[in-house]
């Protein structure tokens, strides 16, 4: 089920009203069945992967705690690792390293046909951080399995994050008898209709230029794969952040709070800054736990500087079983360390002038490396590169749809206007807590719905995320 | 909750509220002004200002920017609309425009239709909702629009619908901006040449008239829509099968089976030129825009030529 459907909105109306009225077990049974519905609404049959990896952490969490020798628990860790992401292997990552042993001449392997569970990724990745800290000893063993099946599958998050901490979600989830107050609901319903806009207003109709671009870039001079790549930076942010506002927003009005996961990445002065603020829950994911496991920045700079290129390498590879993938996390760990080595993260810019250079300086680079992202293969992102380095000529630049691309300039100059001016000072809750706030916001929400309704694009096309 | 429930009231309220208000003073103040554009404006121009057009061209792009009424002389001396329609242009577009049309009293003696077999052979996915969207700020004035509108789009399309400003998703834009220029939009016959020309260096690989490809049958049912409209109002139908560079879209299998489909329906007046090769001059590069596309060079020698075979109708 989409965020973006018209089956979604009804599909949670119901469910919210139910919710609002259940307390206790009762609620985490109906959170456990409207997650299961919302799961199966891809591939029903699916379901039955999620149960097995929930199964598989939740009795390896339990033995570490119950297991006295650490030689054990550390027995019961390898067996919940290498177990989820077996899982993960299999659906994931199996086809890629038999085309790679293929092309090889090491074996000749039959792909498997198969279809990638939508999110396996991230909940790969939110029961494997649980295991981890449970190991760690820094929270307690989930003893109820309906309470642990919930902070894995709730709805909200499950098929493209935020990667919920077991230490911020498994308490809310506890007892599940907090009150929904009106505020929880009013925040989350605004914050959600912000998502929707920038998903559907901003991301989807920039979706119609970079798809047109990218998908026959043979046929486009430099200039318009430039326009092209640039715009895939913004559609690509507004797609995934637009879906963690809405997350978040759905969590919200269910009285639940998720971490932030974007804060406003573009206007970061600095790769080490972007990464801070640019899906937040992954990126603090990979630091404590690949990061920090393999030594961090206590080793010496050269060791900092290849556990960095490491670290984003396997994000990388973690987003999709390709080398292109891999190609982008590796220019990213290497914009990384590159700054670490220069030291330029520590000079802060002062003037406006300065401050922008820095923020244009970042969104080149990082709109360098989603080429490898956007690319289909390794072969067209080459040629893409080749022909904006060496077949630009703005004079052969293509508008492709006037239309379109008026829409286009207008979502983003909105949606740029209102990160900048209202997003970037207030939360929606110091939004709410202001004088009239409520209204504000209310007013906010009415006018992204006419944006929606007038400039969005109506087929509600899939998240890019979905895919990981 | 309920200050939840109200405040989910209120804001609904709020919404319909400024939803009528908006679309009634902008449908009148603002979309029936403007004449021209894809986002209802020429349909207003036919509708308002066309109100003896002889013959309409009806079809996609490839009729909107191939086929120039004016040099259709041996037609009604060029007395014509081109009502082609880029993106959506398809059959069942064509089949609500004409009846919109007719239930307006616009009822030309000829319609010219054009049709490509390859994109009803391999359009899998019947997106009914794209096609009829164009249409949709007459729904309230076409009884065989809203009617389709009921009959064939799913329940989310009809939910959205409550709000009257969706009529004009997508083309609130398109919509001002025809209407800022509505006073310079003069001798308007649809028409509209290309510029430029086709960069051939790409590859160029024909449709692969091999596979098996099936027919979209919402769209051959429109293609017989058409035809019985016609019909029934006594409008001659003549069917125009456009070139295109290399033969890229020519699908012959799919062209037999248009053909045969309208002979059961008693239209004759054919005039294929998928084979590009009928029109020497249009087998070079430089009468192209793109592979499906000609410029506004090529659309003059092939409306010549189309207009040369029509002599024989002698419709003037």
């Amino acid at each position: 089920m989409l965020f973006n459907s018209i089956i979604f909105l009804i599909f949670f109306s119901v469910f919210f009203f139910l919710f609002y009225y259940l307390n206790g077990t009762n609620r985490k049974i109906l959170l456990f069945i409207g997650s299961c519905l919302f799961y199966m609404w891809f591939i029903p049959v699916y379901v039955l992967i999620l149960f097995l990896t929930i199964l598989i952490d939740y009795y390896a969490a339990k033995k570490i705690e119950d297991d006295h020798s650490q030689k054990a628990k550390k027995a019961h860790l390898l067996f919940g690792i290498v177990n989820t992401c077996l899982v993960l292997f299999i659906f994931k990552y199996h086809n890629f390293f038999i085309d790679n042993f293929n092309a090889l001449g090491i074996q000749h392997l039959a792909n498997w046909n198969i279809i990638l569970p939508i999110g396996l990724s991230f909940h790969t990745f939110q029961s494997l951080s649980y295991v981890i800290e449970v190991y760690r000893g820094n929270i307690k063993a989930e003893r109820n399995l309906l309470t642990y099946a919930n902070f894995v599958m709730m709805f909200p998050q499950l098929v493209a994050g935020p990667i919920e901490r077991a230490n911020n979600l498994l308490p809310q989830l506890k007892n599940c008898d907090h009150a929904i107050t009106y505020k929880d609901f009013s925040v989350g319903l605004h914050r959600f209709f912000w998502g929707l806009f920038k998903k559907v207003m901003v991301a989807d109709i920039l979706s119609i230029y970079v798809d047109a671009t990218y998908n026959n870039y043979q046929l486009h001079s430099g200039s318009t794969l430039l326009v092209g790549t640039l715009l895939f930076a913004i559609q690509i942010y507004c797609d995934f952040s637009g879906y963690s506002d809405m997350a978040i927003g759905i969590a919200r009005m269910l009285g639940f709070k998720f971490k932030e996961n974007f804060k406003i990445p573009y206007f970061s002065k600095d790769i080490t800054e972007f990464w801070r603020r640019w899906h937040i829950s992954l990126s603090t994911w990979l630091r404590d736990y690949l990061y920090i496991s393999f030594g961090g920045s206590r080793s010496g700079k050269w060791r900092t500087y290849r556990n960095l290129l490491f670290t984003m390498v396997l994000g990388g590879f973690w987003h999709g079983a390709s080398w292109n993938f891999i190609i982008w996390g590796g220019i990213n760990g290497f914009y990384l360390s590159l700054e670490k080595a220069t030291g330029l993260s520590k000079y802060k810019p002062v003037s406006f002038i300065s401050k922008g250079i820095r923020i244009l300086y970042v969104f080149i680079l990082i709109s360098f490396s989603w080429i490898f992202f956007r690319a289909v293969t390794f072969k067209q992102a080459i040629e893409i590169i080749k022909k904006i380095g060496f077949d630009f000529h703005a004079g052969s630049f293509q508008f492709l749809d006037i239309n379109v691309f008026s829409s286009i300039v207008f979502g983003i100059l909105l949606m740029l206007g209102f990160e900048y001016f209202v997003f970037r000072n207030y939360t929606f809750d110091q939004l709410y807590e202001r004088k009239h706030g409520d209204r504000i916001l209310a007013a906010f929400t009415i006018i992204f719905i006419f944006l929606i309704i007038f400039f969005g694009n109506s087929n509600g096309s899939q998240f890019i995320y979905f895919q990981f | 909750m309920k200050k939840i429930l109200l405040k989910i009231f209120v804001l609904l309220l709020v919404l319909l509220i400024m939803d009528r208000l908006f679309t009634y003073f902008f449908t009148k103040e603002i979309f029936y002004k403007t004449m021209a554009g894809e986002s209802g404006g020429s349909v207003n121009y036919l509708i308002q200002k066309k109100q003896h057009v002889s013959f309409l061209i009806l079809g996609s792009s490839r009729a909107k920017h191939h086929i120039d009424p004016a040099l259709l002389s041996n037609v009604y001396n060029g007395d014509g609309y081109n009502a082609g329609i880029n993106g959506t242009g398809g059959l069942i577009y064509n089949s609500l425009l004409l009846k919109l049309l007719i239930e307006k009293k616009r009822i030309p003696k000829l319609v010219i239709l054009q049709v490509d077999a390859y994109p009803y052979f391999t359009m899998k996915d019947d997106n009914v909702n794209a096609e009829i969207s164009p249409l949709y700020p007459f729904i309230d004035e076409s009884p065989a629009l809203s009617n389709y509108f009921k009959e064939q789009t799913g329940y989310a399309e009809k939910i959205k619908m409550w709000l009257h400003a969706y009529r004009f998703n997508g083309k609130l834009l398109n919509i001002v901006y025809n209407y800022a220029r509505r006073n310079s939009v003069t001798n308007n016959n649809g028409f509209e040449g290309l510029a430029g020309q086709i960069d051939t260096t790409g590859s160029f690989v024909p449709v692969d008239t091999g596979k098996t490809f099936h027919f979209s049958e919402i769209k051959m049912k429109a293609l017989q829509d058409i035809a019985q409209t016609c019909k029934l109002n006594g409008i001659r139908l003549l069917l125009l099968l456009p070139p295109s560079y290399k033969n890229i879209i020519l699908l012959k299998p799919g062209n037999d089976a248009i053909l045969s489909l309208l002979h059961s329906n008693d239209v004759y007046d054919i005039f294929n030129f998928s084979d590009v090769g009928t029109i020497p001059a249009l087998e070079s590069n430089l009468y192209w825009r793109d592979q499906t596309h000609l410029n506004k060079e090529g659309a003059a020698i092939f409306s010549v030529v189309f207009n040369d075979s029509l002599k024989s109708l002698h419709l003037n």
